[in-house]
């Protein structure tokens, strides 16, 4: 079984269909569609994506999506304040100006779950060590 | 009699049982919460939902012809970054 941490880029990508990456994000999931594999993503993830898809995307889409993601029973959320501290520290070992506390937290929650495979567009992740899908 | 439940909580593990735990630190202490979540990593699993979840979602948004400005997504911290200056 492959499991796959979903970072927030993902969710906002595969509600913009105009844009570049809404094809490359469904291009991933036929990747990894076929075989087994669980799905995570961290509270603090799915407050970035609605903010965005509602900012920039849509006008109340991004309370639907927060909902549809925490509820459903095929992708598992990780709370972000059980990682917060860990989070914090690991920030302030970053070489990078541009890797946010959010960043930080979503590596310390794969780095705990054993998470490698990520689903993201972000750059950061594979300067931390883990892969990106796609 | 503490650890009696926590095995059986182990046991029944399931994806809502994670949220549960996950979400309500009243019921379940975070240790408690990364055990189980370690346990249910090490099980075997054939699903495959998760990406059908993903598809539909998407599947959702071409329906619904949403669109984005072309430079919203490229970069996530570039869209941190324009939001608070």
């Amino acid at each position: 079984m492959t499991n796959i941490f979903v970072d927030a880029d993902a969710f906002v990508a595969l509600n913009a269909p105009n844009h570049p990456l809404y094809l490359k994000a469904k291009t991933i999931i036929d990747s990894f569609s076929q075989t087994p594999h669980q799905l995570f993503t961290c509270t603090y993830a799915i407050l970035e994506a609605a903010t965005v898809i509602n900012m920039h995307i849509k006008k109340g889409l991004g309370p639907i999506i927060a909902q549809q993601i925490t509820e459903n029973p095929h992708i598992t959320v990780i709370s972000g304040d059980e990682y917060l501290r860990n989070g914090i520290q690991k920030m302030s070992a970053q070489t990078s100006k541009n890797v946010s506390l959010n960043d930080c937290v979503n590596f310390c929650i794969a780095d705990d779950l054993g998470i490698k495979h990520i689903f993201s567009f972000d750059k950061h992740w594979t300067k931390n060590g883990y892969t990106l899908l796609g | 009699m503490q650890t009696q439940t926590i095995t059986v909580r182990l046991d029944k593990i399931s994806t809502n049982l994670l949220k549960t735990a996950t979400q309500n630190k009243k019921q379940t202490s975070s240790d408690i919460v990364r055990k189980a979540l370690k346990a249910y990593l090490q099980k075997p699993s054939t699903s495959q939902n998760g990406a059908e979840f993903l598809t539909a979602m998407a599947k959702d948004a071409q329906d619904a012809k949403q669109s984005a400005p072309m430079d919203t997504i490229k970069n996530m911290d570039d869209y941190l970054y324009q939001k608070t200056t």
